[in-house]
């Protein structure tokens, strides 16, 4: 998947505009709580069928961070 | 692989629930939490409203205003009941077991089995395969399966994650040996090594990782289910409804989208009732019937998941019309 698919898949998931999602901002920037945390669970289960362990998210800091599971 | 089987000649001959009269809506959360916070919460978890038992109310009186309630319609006295089942976390004691309270309080006789079955999410579910499992047993007809959980009474008040989720709720159910009743299919499974993710302490409040449930979830209890409409040549295109323990609407969409069900047929009660535990099945079920007086019989599907970890699915022809209302306590 290309980088700008995966762009706005995450707009979609953090609900703000694909402009604002850029590898290197830091996700309490862009509203980082723990419902967001369960759509990117949900997101990577449900697209990439990978799992997401609760220790592994809460040590995410950047969209990158994301971006690394979203294979 | 889960434990799985068929249950002949049972059937779910009355149903009935209890709430406390006491509504709660978000207004106070939200001043305690923020606008925004609890705009996102009502948006993603679901819940608007929730019933809280008053501070001397147990789950126990919930247990007992729907077995009267259910009483009333005939389906069951004092003489004609062979066990008492009391499904919850929150019992009125450590011990002893609030199923033997219940039986003196509605004035079953003394030859009856009475126990309680400590479990939450997946409680109803497992009450209905312990009181089928009673049923296979000589001497035993009716079992009076009860439950509910005030879960309000472990939760704080500043918990932003549990205290604005459950409601407290509880429900009562007859179960009967019913020669030639439709089949009721099971799957069950347990895992103890995720206990940590909902626990409460003696005397402590409940603790819980979102995260560790949620992955939990989306990751076990829609295979479960697959599972067991694929065992019984059934797909989601010919059962009526799934009926899902309302942990929260996020968690139903996931269900529903990984078992492909329209999210029509998976009925809603935590809206109005919150997160009810153990009475969410019995819960929604009297919800739905109360929406639609006219229902009868319905192939449904039913599927209890959470504390424990533990998780439980039934596939079963439910007559609706046995449902009996929720009570105001």
């Amino acid at each position: 998947m290309e980088l700008n698919e995966k762009i706005d898949i995450l707009a979609d998931v953090f609900d703000c505009d694909a402009g604002e999602i850029k590898p290197e901002i830091r996700l309490d920037e862009i509203g980082w709580d723990s419902m967001t945390m369960l759509s990117v669970i949900a997101m990577v289960k449900t697209r990439f069928n990978k799992k997401i362990a609760g220790v592994q998210i809460r040590e995410f800091k950047t969209v990158q961070d994301i971006l690394n599971v979203m294979e | 692989m889960a434990i799985k089987g068929t249950v002949e000649n049972v059937a779910i001959v009355g149903m009935a629930c209890a709430v406390p009269a006491d509504c709660r809506d978000n207004v106070d959360f939200a001043k305690r939490f923020g606008q925004e916070q609890m705009a996102k919460f009502e948006k993603m978890v679901g819940v608007r409203e929730r019933r809280i038992a008053a501070n001397g109310d147990t789950t126990a009186d919930l247990a007992h205003a729907a077995a009267v309630r259910l009483k009333e319609t005939g389906c069951w006295n004092e003489q004609d009941v062979d066990a008492v089942l009391f499904v919850t976390q929150t019992p009125n004691h450590v011990l002893p077991s609030t199923a033997c309270e219940l039986q003196m309080r509605l004035g079953i006789k003394r030859d009856v089995v009475a126990y309680d079955i400590n479990l939450g999410c997946s409680g109803f579910v497992y009450g209905v395969l312990s009181s089928a499992s009673l049923l296979q047993m000589q001497g035993i007809h009716k079992v009076l399966l009860l439950g509910g959980d005030t879960i309000s009474k472990l939760t704080a008040e500043d918990d932003a994650s549990s205290a604005p989720l459950f409601g407290d709720a509880g429900f009562a159910t007859l179960l009967s040996r019913s020669d030639g009743a439709v089949p009721i299919h099971y799957s069950f499974m347990s895992d103890g090594a995720g206990a940590g993710a909902i626990l409460a302490e003696h005397g402590g409040r409940l603790a819980m990782d979102g995260m560790d449930v949620f992955n939990f979830t989306i990751n076990e209890v829609p295979d479960l289910i697959k599972e067991q409409m694929s065992q019984c040549g059934i797909s989601a295109d010919q059962v009526d409804y799934l009926v899902l323990h309302q942990a929260n609407r996020f968690v139903l969409k996931q269900i529903a989208m990984a078992t492909g069900f329209d999210m029509k047929k998976i009925p809603v009660s935590m809206d109005r009732f919150g997160n009810t535990s153990s009475a969410s099945i019995p819960m929604t079920l009297c919800d739905l019937k109360d929406s639609n007086p006219d229902m009868g019989m319905k192939k449904i599907v039913m599927s209890g998941f959470g504390v424990g970890l533990s998780w439980g699915t039934l596939l079963m022809d439910f007559d609706f019309s046995k449902c009996n209302g929720i009570v105001m306590e």
